[in-house]
C-alpha cells in the first residue's frame, strides 16, 4: 500500500477519505493544509511546490509507517501537492484512522509536523506585487537550527568537564534497550531521553493499570488500559524529538532476546519478576552486553552493573536460580512507595550515563544496597563465582536456550510416570549438605551429589545410566541437566518443580 | 562470645521486625549464625535463596564470623 504520495493534480479529498475506512477504527482524523493569501506580512497570490521526488516518497513513507506503529493506527496516509496552486487549494492532506480518538488526533499531528520538517519539498510564493520567492525546505535549513537546539538543550550537561561536546556525541551514538516501562523504567527512560541517548528501545508488554500510577510517572490517568510501550514512546517523543525511539511489544524469549541485546550497547533491567530478570542476565552474559539491573522492595532496593569487559559478577554468580515466587514478593504483593522505584530508576539512568560516558568510577564489581527509610547504604563487593552456571569459564554457555527455554524435554515429573518407568531412574539430590540436612529427601531412594561436584567430577555419573536430578524447586537441576547433556550425558533429566513439585504436584 | 552486627533486608527485615541489630554469638560460620537466627525468627527462606555478605563483601556459608563483623543475609528482590 502507498502511504505517501506526491501528485501534481488537485487532491481528491473525498476519495482519500474512503481509504480510511476500517471496521476496527472508531476515529478518523484528517488534516488539510491549504494555500492562504498571506505569509510573513505579504499578500500571496499563488504557490508552486517542487519536490525531490525519490527522497520525498521514501521519507514520507517512513514517517507514516512510524506513525502507524507508534500510535497503533488502522490506516494512515499523506498526499502532498507539487506544481502550481491557487489560494484555497489543498496543498497537503493527512488522514488517519484508529480505534480511539486520542491516537487519531495525535498521529495526525505527528505526521504533518514531521512531513513539514523532514520531507524535501520546496515552496515558491508568488506575491500580489508580482515578485516571487523560494521558501527554504525545512529539512535543508534544519541542521543549523538543530545544532543550536542541541547546544542549548544539553548546555547544563555539556558544561561538565567530564561530559563536554565529545561526551554528548557519545550519548548520541549510543543505543540503549530498556526492558520494563514501570516504576523503574519511568524515570530511567525519561532521564536517558532527556540526556540525548541516540536510540532508546522500550520493551513492555503490559497495558497501563490504575494501580501503576502511584509510581509509574510516565503515564496519565486518562491512559489507563493502553499499551505502556506506546504511551512511553509518545511521552519520550514529546520530551526529546531528537531521540530515535523503537518499541518491542512481543514477549521476550530465548529465541528473540539475543538479537535484541546484540543490537544495543547497554540494557537496563527495569522488570519486576525473577524469571525475566534471570533470562536478561543470561542473555547479557551470552551476548557480552552490559546490563544495569535494579530491583526494589518496599523501602529499599538493589543496583548492579554487569560489565562483560570487566569480568565482574553476574546475577547468577550471586543467586544461582530464581527463588520460588511464594517465598519472596514483588511490588504487587509486598507493596512499594513510589519514590523508592523512582530513586532506583534514576540511579539506573545515572549509572547508564556514567557507563556510556566512560566514567572510571562506575558500579563495577559492587552491588549497591540502599534503604530509603534509614538512608543506610552498603556497597557490597561482588566476585565472579567460579561455579556460576552461565558466566564461569568452567561451563561455557553456547546457546541461551540451553538454560532457559526449550528445556521441556529435560524435565520429567516422576509422579506422572509408571512404577516401571520410575525404577529406570537413579535419583540424585544435587543440593548441598546444609540444604539436605535441613530438609532431607526422605521420600525416595536417592544418592547425594552436590551440584558443584557434578561439574568438577563428571565421572561421578555413568553415561549408560538414566538419572533424575532433584533440587529445591527444579530450576538448578534443570540448568545442570541441560549443561550435562551438552557434555554428552544424554540420559540426564530434571524433576519438574524439584522437591516442592514432587510433594505438591506440578499439574494444575 | 562475639559481638556481630546484623542488617536485614527485604523479606528478612519484615520477618525480623527490624532492619538491624547487634547480637552476641558463638557461631563459627555464617551458616551457624543463620541457624541461630532461624531459632529466634520465623525465617522461612531456605539458604538456597540467600547470599551471605560479611563486611561488605559477598561471602560463603562457610565464611568464618569474627568479633565485630557486619553481616547481611541478602535475599534477591525483584520489584520494579
Amino acid at each position: 500500500m502507498i502511504l505517501f504520495k506526491l501528485i501534481d493534480t488537485p487532491i481528491d479529498t473525498a476519495a482519500l477519505n474512503q481509504l480510511l475506512q476500517a471496521d476496527a477504527a472508531g476515529a478518523c482524523s484528517i488534516f488539510e493544509g491549504r494555500v492562504r493569501n498571506h505569509n510573513n506580512g505579504r499578500d500571496v497570490e499563488r504557490l508552486e511546490y517542487e519536490a525531490w521526488s525519490k527522497l520525498a516518497h521514501r521519507e514520507g513513507a517512513r514517517i507514516i509507517a512510524q506513525a502507524v506503529e507508534r500510535f497503533g493506527l488502522e490506516r494512515g496516509f499523506c498526499v502532498h501537492r507539487t506544481g502550481k496552486l491557487e489560494v484555497g487549494d489543498v496543498a497537503v492532506w493527512v488522514g488517519v484512522s484508529a480505534a480511539h480518538r486520542d491516537e487519531a488526533f495525535e498521529a495526525c499531528r505527528y505526521i504533518i509536523d514531521r512531513v513539514k520538517v523532514e520531507v524535501p519539498i520546496w515552496k515558491k510564493e508568488h506575491y500580489s506585487n508580482g515578485e516571487a520567492q523560494w521558501i527554504n525546505c525545512h529539512r535543508c535549513t534544519a541542521s543549523t537550527e538543530f545544532d543550536d537546539d542541541i547546544a542549548e538543550r544539553y548546555a547544563r550537561q555539556i558544561c561538565l568537564p567530564e561530559v563536554g561536546v565529545d561526551g554528548q556525541q557519545r550519548l548520541t551514538d549510543s543505543r540503549v534497550l530498556v526492558i520494563g516501562a514501570g516504576g523503574l523504567g519511568s524515570p530511567a527512560l525519561m532521564y536517558l531521553a532527556a540526556a540525548g541517548v541516540g536510540l532508546i528501545t522500550v520493551c513492555d508488554r503490559d497495558s497501563l493499570e490504575v494501580s501503576n500510577l502511584h509510581r509509574q510517572i510516565l503515564f496519565d490517568t486518562q491512559s489507563v488500559g493502553k499499551s505502556k510501550t506506546r504511551l512511553a514512546l509518545r511521552r519520550l517523543e514529546a520530551l526529546n524529538p531528537a531521540v530515535e525511539l523503537a518499541a518491542v511489544e512481543e514477549p521476550l524469549t530465548a529465541a528473540n532476546i539475543e538479537k535484541l541485546f546484540a543490537e544495543h550497547d547497554l540494557v537496563l533491567d527495569c522488570t519486576d519478576n525473577f524469571a525475566i530478570r534471570f533470562l536478561l542476565n543470561d542473555a547479557a552474559v551470552l551476548t557480552s552486553t552490559p546490563l544495569i539491573a535494579a530491583s526494589v522492595y518496599q523501602y529499599e532496593g538493589q543496583l548492579q552493573l554487569y560489565d562483560p569487559s570487566d569480568q565482574g559478577a553476574c546475577l547468577r554468580c550471586l543467586w544461582q536460580e530464581p527463588p520460588a515466587t511464594d517465598h519472596l514478593h514483588n511490588c504487587a504483593t509486598a507493596g512499594v512507595l513510589g519514590p523508592v522505584a523512582g530513586v532506583f530508576g534514576a540511579l539506573q539512568a545515572m549509572e547508564a550515563l556514567k557507563f556510556l560516558l566512560g566514567f572510571p568510577d562506575s558500579l563495577k564489581r559492587h552491588m549497591l544496597l540502599f534503604d530509603l527509610r534509614s538512608y543506610r547504604t552498603r556497597l557490597v563487593e561482588t566476585r565472579p563465582n567460579d561455579n556460576c552456571v552461565v558466566c564461569s569459564n568452567a561451563t561455557p554457555l553456547s546457546k541461551l536456550h540451553e538454560t532457559n527455554a526449550a528445556i521441556e524435554s529435560v524435565e520429567v515429573d516422576l509422579t506422572m510416570l509408571s512404577p516401571h518407568q520410575q525404577r529406570e531412574f537413579t535419583i540424585v539430590d544435587i543440593r548441598d549438605r546444609m540444604e539436605t540436612d535441613a530438609d532431607p529427601l526422605n521420600e525416595l531412594n536417592h544418592i547425594n551429589i552436590p551440584a558443584e561436584l557434578l561439574f568438577s567430577q563428571t565421572d561421578a555419573l555413568d553415561r549408560g545410566q538414566q538419572y533424575l536430578l532433584f533440587c529445591g524447586i527444579g530450576f538448578r537441576s534443570r540448568v545442570i541437566a541441560g549443561l550435562l547433556r551438552q557434555r554428552g550425558y544424554e540420559n540426564i533429566f530434571s524433576q519438574r518443580g524439584g522437591i516442592t513439585g514432587l510433594r505438591t504436584g506440578t499439574r494444575p | 562470645m562475639k559481638t556481630v552486627h546484623i542488617q536485614y533486608f527485604a523479606v528478612l527485615r519484615e520477618l525480623a521486625g527490624r532492619s538491624n541489630e547487634t547480637v552476641q554469638t558463638d557461631a563459627e560460620s555464617a551458616a551457624q549464625l543463620y541457624g541461630e537466627l532461624l531459632d529466634r525468627y520465623e525465617f522461612k527462606l531456605s539458604p538456597d535463596y540467600l547470599r551471605v555478605v560479611v563486611n561488605d563483601a559477598f561471602g560463603e556459608w562457610a565464611t568464618t564470623i569474627h568479633d565485630g563483623d557486619e553481616v547481611v543475609f541478602l535475599p534477591p528482590v525483584a520489584g520494579g
